[in-house]
């Protein structure tokens, strides 16, 4: 019996056209449906040390703000490290903001910029240098790139922040934004975080700006649950969605009532007394010896 | 003479089954009474402790009660509605416990608080005296309500806000109360805990 003219290509086709297809959907549906690898989160939390449960009434936290744009890849450096002290007894809090070329010790990898701790070691060893550096014991690390710092200012609805000087840096940060108190959406509030070009000391005004969102999403978390106390559970549920813990729910339940119960005004931000300067080739920045009594008064009562 | 004795025999018999059967009475209804008295806060107020002390029958407000999800991604779905509603009446029992023995049964207090909240939120409710001031007689509670948030994605988790209004006298003078807290509760092996606690109250006008 002969076949139709046209049957054989016809019947090509009907074998190809579905297999590409699903080639296609596998392709798309993959990075979707695939396992979740462990840097994919776009913010992590976790323990410096296994069981530490600090005992004098002061928690120490390490904010850590990396410069990867998905995600939270090995090799990211961090370009945002702010130590966050909490007196539990007076409910006073304090910013201690690291500028991130910042020459330390790094333990077991010699000298280098505290930004390059996070390659070397990941967030742990960040947190065991900032140790190593103030004296001081950290209980949790927090840690994000560009897409959990998106997803964070997205879902709580942009952010108010009173930015201290006009800001234009369209080629670098993308920040435009005239001083004053500005609500800030998602791009913003990146862009706010991120530039340093408008300031003659760069990356030390920046991070002090980074402290001053940090300061400014306290507040909107604070005024979002005196208004309305069960929004906290949807900020739990918020970085719930978008956090690889490596604590319980449990934990992070009351690590967020702690924090709502800090009033901002409370909350006092101080950066390390800095001087600019080389090492070899690279531009750092060395911490004045000024910072061992800033250390020892942050430790004494965590706040300034 | 048998037939006198054991008719005298059958009558002391039912004597002293009729006196048994009385005395069995009378300690059945004082035993359902004093049980009554234990089970009720406001009750057991008076009973045996402090003049402040609420009196055991003043007619005390309703509690209101309004459990829902919180947080919910999307829209409500039913097994969220049901599981907010399960778990916010659990965790309002031991809210409703905490106050009524607050307000109605100061002496019992710091039991129903240490039974109900985790040590550390314990002992700072404790220390901060959130509680009655002190010589406050004839307490009656006008409103009692309890709004309760609990976590939609595994009702482990609940914000509960409590708003008391209260009447009440100190010596001779009326004074009315009001109170509202927030707590934080947390579900741990089938029982609600509260973690944390905001308190403030002041006279209501």
């Amino acid at each position: 019996m002969a076949s139709a003219p046209g049957a054989a290509p016809m019947k090509k086709a009907l074998v190809v056209i579905p297999l590409v297809v699903a080639v296609g959907l596998i392709a798309i549906l993959f990075p979707i449906v695939g396992p979740v690898r462990k840097s994919a989160a776009a913010i992590r939390i976790g323990r410096v040390h296994a069981g530490f449960q600090p005992t004098t009434g002061k928690l120490f936290v390490l904010v850590i703000g990396n410069d990867a744009r998905h995600g939270n890849p090995n090799g990211a450096l961090a370009d945002a490290i702010h130590l966050v002290g909490i007196d539990t007894n007076s409910m006073k809090a304090g910013i201690l903001n690291l500028p991130r070329d910042s020459w330390v010790t790094i333990p077991g990898y010699g000298t280098g910029k505290i930004n390059e701790s996070l390659v070397d070691g990941g967030p742990e060893l960040v947190a065991r240098t900032v140790e190593s550096l103030t004296g001081i014991r950290i209980a949790y690390w927090v840690m994000t790139g560009f897409g959990g710092f998106y997803q964070i200012v997205k879902n709580v609805g942009g952010v108010k922040v009173d930015v201290p000087i006009n800001l234009n840096d369209p080629s670098g940060s993308g920040a435009v934004m005239s001083a004053g108190v500005h609500k800030l959406a998602p791009l913003q509030a990146l862009s706010f975080v991120r530039d340093r070009h408008d300031f003659p000391d760069g990356d030390v005004s920046r991070t002090a700006n980074q402290a001053r969102f940090l300061l400014a999403l306290l507040r909107k978390l604070r005024h979002e649950v005196a208004s309305n106390p069960a929004s906290l559970l949807k900020w739990m549920s918020i970085a719930r969605r978008y956090t690889r813990l490596d604590i319980s729910l449990s934990e992070l339940f009351r690590l967020a009532i702690l924090a709502s119960d800090v009033s901002p005004k409370d909350v006092s931000s101080v950066t390390v007394p800095v001087s600019f300067g080389f090492e070899g080739p690279q531009s750092v920045v060395f911490i004045s010896p000024q910072a061992t009594s800033i250390y020892a008064r942050f430790k004494k009562k965590a706040h300034f | 003479m048998f037939l006198s004795v054991a008719g005298t025999s059958r009558n002391t018999v039912l004597k002293i089954t009729a006196i048994v059967g009385l005395v069995a009475l009378a300690a059945g209804i004082a035993a359902f009474i004093l049980m009554d008295r234990g089970s009720s806060p406001t009750a057991s107020g008076s009973l045996n402790h402090t003049p402040s002390a609420a009196p055991t029958l003043l007619p005390q407000a309703k509690w209101r009660v309004r459990a829902f999800p919180a947080a919910v991604t999307g829209k409500t779905t039913k097994k969220q509605l049901k599981a907010a509603r399960i778990q916010g009446r659990r965790a309002s029992q031991a809210i409703k416990n905490v106050y009524n023995a607050l307000l109605l049964d100061p002496p019992a207090a710091e039991r129903v608080i240490r039974a109900h909240f985790e040590p550390a939120a314990a002992r700072a409710f404790l220390s901060a005296r959130s509680r009655l001031p002190g010589r406050i007689t004839l307490v009656r509670t006008t409103a009692r309500t309890v709004r309760i948030g609990v976590d939609a994605l595994n009702a482990r988790k609940a914000v509960a806000t409590v708003r008391v209004q209260l009447k009440g006298e100190r010596k001779t003078r009326r004074i009315r109360l009001r109170a509202q807290s927030t707590l934080w509760l947390e579900r741990i092996h089938h029982s609600w805990r509260v973690l944390a606690w905001r308190a403030r109250q002041g006279p209501h006008r």
